[in-house]
């Protein structure tokens, strides 16, 4: 008897853990990747360098005309 | 120069790895490859990238007027007298010139906005737009000029000099600019928008004034700004094709009939301020329109609310007049928007406007 109930009490906590998990991915869609500042990329590698950005800037376009509420 | 500063990775987007939004290839070290599908703008589009994190503002942006540019469309679509959101020609071209000034969420939360040209704000760090760079870099030469005193002659709004008035955040809330999930074709149907008796309803019936032209629902009542506006700037001949305005600008100020349809706003004065807006009969016609069809379906006078607020204006000044407003506004013509004012091809578009059988004694 004792050990039906520690089954079913098992079982019923699965299946509480179960509809939970559901629940919240349901909810709350994936973050995107998380990055950390210590992984070197290519991006990081150019973009946090100045120096390095104006050598290999493309040179602006000439100015239009004047843009915005005029 | 597109420089992020190293301060960005401590914040919480700068934890997010930089191709979730930007695509690129994170592996290559030449520039070509490493921008190899890049998405240099992922803000505009907001639902793939900054909906996960920022679900209800993204959904409620998606018809904001800042990224819709409704109420340049349905201008348009009204003096066309057809709709034209159908047609990939025209969506085209008003994308072109038109839809340049649409901003993303990047370009009002990182970077300064394309159509002037762009630039981080604060080395990619995401925040609250900031003034010059965000919103007055668009809305310049009218609101900030007016909002700043930039203009000669004239004061700046005096709620510039209010604690925190130095922000345009201290009256246009986020859910007036991003929208909440409302669509609107006309701004001023944002019942977002900041309105004058939201601060002031307690001036009511501060003074005589206020009683008879605020107050006395009986007679007909004023928007603040018909007494506490000082002259603003209008606009003239505005042409597609890249002439932009042609005309002069220049300063008036000018009231109107209230016929603008702004009942669902509450805003349900019987005259308010109209601002020249630079529309034309050919503004379009380097979009082979050569003349708008439907031109007199909208006033070329337009509801404003100037931000050149004033206590003490040319209207409300009484000095010498024995508290009397007879001589500022009673007697006076040049104030109102009179059949006068009007260019040939403006009259029929603004006679439910003009003021030349209301002028009050």
């Amino acid at each position: 008897m004792k050990r039906t109930i520690i089954i079913l009490s098992l079982l019923i906590m699965s299946l509480f853990f179960l509809l939970f998990q559901w629940g919240c991915t349901d909810k709350y869609k994936p973050a995107p990747g998380v990055f950390s500042a210590s992984e070197e990329t290519s991006c990081t590698h150019c973009h946090l360098n100045a120096n390095l950005l104006k050598e290999v800037a493309t040179p602006l376009p000439p100015p239009e005309e004047p843009a915005g509420e005029g | 120069m597109v420089h992020v500063s190293v301060d960005f990775l401590n914040t919480t987007h700068g934890k997010i790895e930089c191709s979730a939004c930007h695509g690129g290839d994170k592996t290559s070290y030449e520039k070509e490859g490493a921008h190899q599908d890049l998405i240099a703008l992922p803000g505009d589009e907001e639902a793939t990238y900054c909906s996960s994190c920022h679900e209800e503002i993204s959904n409620n942006y998606s018809v904001s007027l800042h990224k819709t540019q409704q109420g340049y469309f349905k201008r348009i679509e009204n003096r066309l007298g057809y709709s034209i959101e159908n047609d990939a020609t025209m969506v085209g071209k008003f994308d072109k010139e038109c839809g340049k000034c649409h901003v993303s969420c990047g370009q009002c939360h990182v970077s300064r906005p394309v159509s002037v040209k762009g630039g981080f704000i604060n080395g990619h760090k995401f925040g609250e737009p900031t003034r010059d760079n965000n919103c007055v870099a668009c809305h310049g030469s009218r609101v900030g000029a007016e909002y700043l005193g930039q203009n000669e002659d004239y004061f700046a709004d005096l709620h510039r000099y209010k604690p925190g008035g130095a922000k345009c955040t201290f009256c246009h809330s986020g859910d007036e600019m991003h929208s909440n999930g409302t669509k609107f074709d006309y701004r001023y149907l944002n019942t977002d928008m900041p309105r004058c008796e939201y601060c002031h309803d307690e001036k009511k019936e501060s003074n005589k004034y206020h009683q008879i032209h605020w107050a006395n629902q009986n007679v007909p009542t004023l928007s603040c700004h018909v007494c506490h506006s000082q002259p603003y700037k209008n606009c003239n001949g505005c042409h597609t094709g890249g002439s932009g305005i042609t005309g002069e600008s220049y300063f008036k100020f000018k009231i109107a009939k209230n016929k603008f349809d702004l009942e669902a706003a509450n805003r349900v004065y019987d005259y308010v301020t109209v601002r020249h807006i630079p529309i034309a009969p050919d503004t379009y016609a380097s979009w082979g329109i050569a003349d708008l069809p439907n031109f007199n379906s909208e006033p070329t006078w337009k509801y404003t609310t100037p931000h050149n607020i004033q206590k003490w204006t040319a209207q409300t000044d009484t000095t010498g007049t024995n508290g009397k407003c007879g001589a500022n506004c009673h007697d006076s013509e040049e104030i109102y928007l009179m059949n006068s004012d009007l260019l040939d091809y403006e009259i029929e578009a603004n006679k439910n406007i003009i003021m030349d059988d209301k002028i009050p004694n």
